[in-house]
């Protein structure tokens, strides 16, 4: 074939792909395979991830309470009030202004992370109605802790417990929201490879 | 069943490795690997040279796909590596400057050529390539084969604009000479 008239460039732009013909040795992936990164095992949305963290949960709430019967218990020797406590963080100032912030801010923490997961598990509401009651069980550890509250004289120790159940709460909510988000997007990917 | 099932996009297979699904990585190797073979070997020359560069531009691509964020396609990403590494290659082989000094090559008494006087294929060409030096072949290769504008490949090979500008100039006209001398022979 002849191509006098053409531009040299235009000629290569044209045929740029005949231009590649050879191949690489086939030993040459053997030694990239050899150098490749080791693997990491592919984060999967799985229920036992989930089961974990309830673990978890029911292991401090265990734990919560053998304080809560051990040191509390035993200077208080008044029967535990059975009134519904409020959650709320402007109630908890009256009991102890020192933790107030804190709590105020676990409370923020809590609040933003249930709406988000609220609006992330709004397709499976199967998924959040397990996730609800694994912070059930933190949930009403904190209630028994908050009763006892205004009635012991040792508040330090148990406003602590509080914060930690706090904190703990909102760390749940967290990971649920990792969860729920993985289990999104392993579900977009399935879709991905169906469509 | 659509064309992303059978042909899965560079961008999703990174996504796969990043994933730890080493079948990703072979389904990148194969993609991209001949390709970025002869990019190398336009540059180098030498087959086995080529193939060290292939194995470890392969190598740091993967080893680094994190900081791969899709700031250009992959294929870009890869070839950026790969001609970055040729380049490093001959630097220290000496070779890439050895030729561009501007009176190394003084250009020829007779009038310069012109391509559509001159009868070229493929083959032609790449015979041609080969028998360049290699400044001239590296100049040639970044902007004629793999579509780098001029700029950049001052900026690959650490030269001026001006300097990139003149030995392509000088490049090419040596390419033709070649090609010319190819077309007297056949005859």
């Amino acid at each position: 074939m002849n191509y006098m008239s053409d531009n040299l460039e235009k000629f290569i732009n044209r045929n740029r792909g005949d231009f590649d013909t050879e191949m690489p040795a086939d030993g040459t992936w053997k030694k990239i395979e050899a150098a490749l990164p080791v693997k990491k095992e592919a984060r999967k949305f799985s229920i036992r991830e989930l089961y974990k963290w309830t673990a978890a949960a029911a292991f401090v709430c265990i734990l919560l309470t053998s304080v809560y019967f051990i040191y509390i218990r035993r200077q208080n020797t008044e029967t535990v009030s059975t009134e519904e406590p409020l959650k709320s963080p402007d109630e908890l100032s009256g009991i102890s202004p020192e933790y107030a912030s804190q709590v105020k801010q676990a409370f923020s923490a809590i609040e933003t992370r249930q709406e988000e997961l609220k609006i992330a598990t709004s397709e499976h509401p199967e998924l959040y109605k397990e996730f609800l009651d694994d912070l059930l069980v933190l949930d009403s550890s904190y209630r028994m802790l908050h009763a006892q509250a205004s009635q012991t004289p040792n508040k330090d120790v148990i406003m602590k417990a509080m914060i930690q159940n706090l904190q703990l709460q909102a760390e749940l909510l967290y990971r649920q929201l990792m969860i729920s988000n993985e289990f999104k997007k392993q579900k977009t990917k399935r879709n991905e490879k169906v469509s | 069943m659509n064309l992303t099932t059978i042909v899965p996009s560079a961008e999703i297979l990174v996504q796969q490795c990043i994933n730890g699904d080493h079948t990703a990585y072979k389904l990148l190797y194969d993609r991209y690997s001949k390709a970025m073979f002869n990019t190398a070997l336009r540059m180098l020359n030498r087959t086995a040279d080529a193939e060290d560069i292939l194995q470890e531009a392969f190598t740091d691509a993967f080893q680094q796909l994190e900081n791969f964020r899709g700031k250009s396609t992959f294929g870009a990403w890869l070839k950026q590596i790969v001609v970055y590494k040729c380049i490093t290659h001959l630097k220290k082989q000496r070779l890439l400057f050895s030729d561009m000094e501007p009176d190394a090559d003084t250009l020829p008494d007779e009038p310069p050529l012109h391509e559509d006087e001159i009868w070229y294929t493929v083959e032609i060409i790449k015979g041609a390539m080969q028998s360049l030096p290699t400044g001239y072949r590296t100049v040639l290769s970044l902007h004629l084969f793999e579509g780098y504008d001029q700029e950049e490949v001052a900026e690959i090979m650490q030269v001026t604009h001006s300097t990139v500008r003149t030995q392509y100039m000088r490049a090419k006209q040596k390419l033709l000479q070649v090609l010319k001398q190819h077309e007297l022979y056949e005859r």
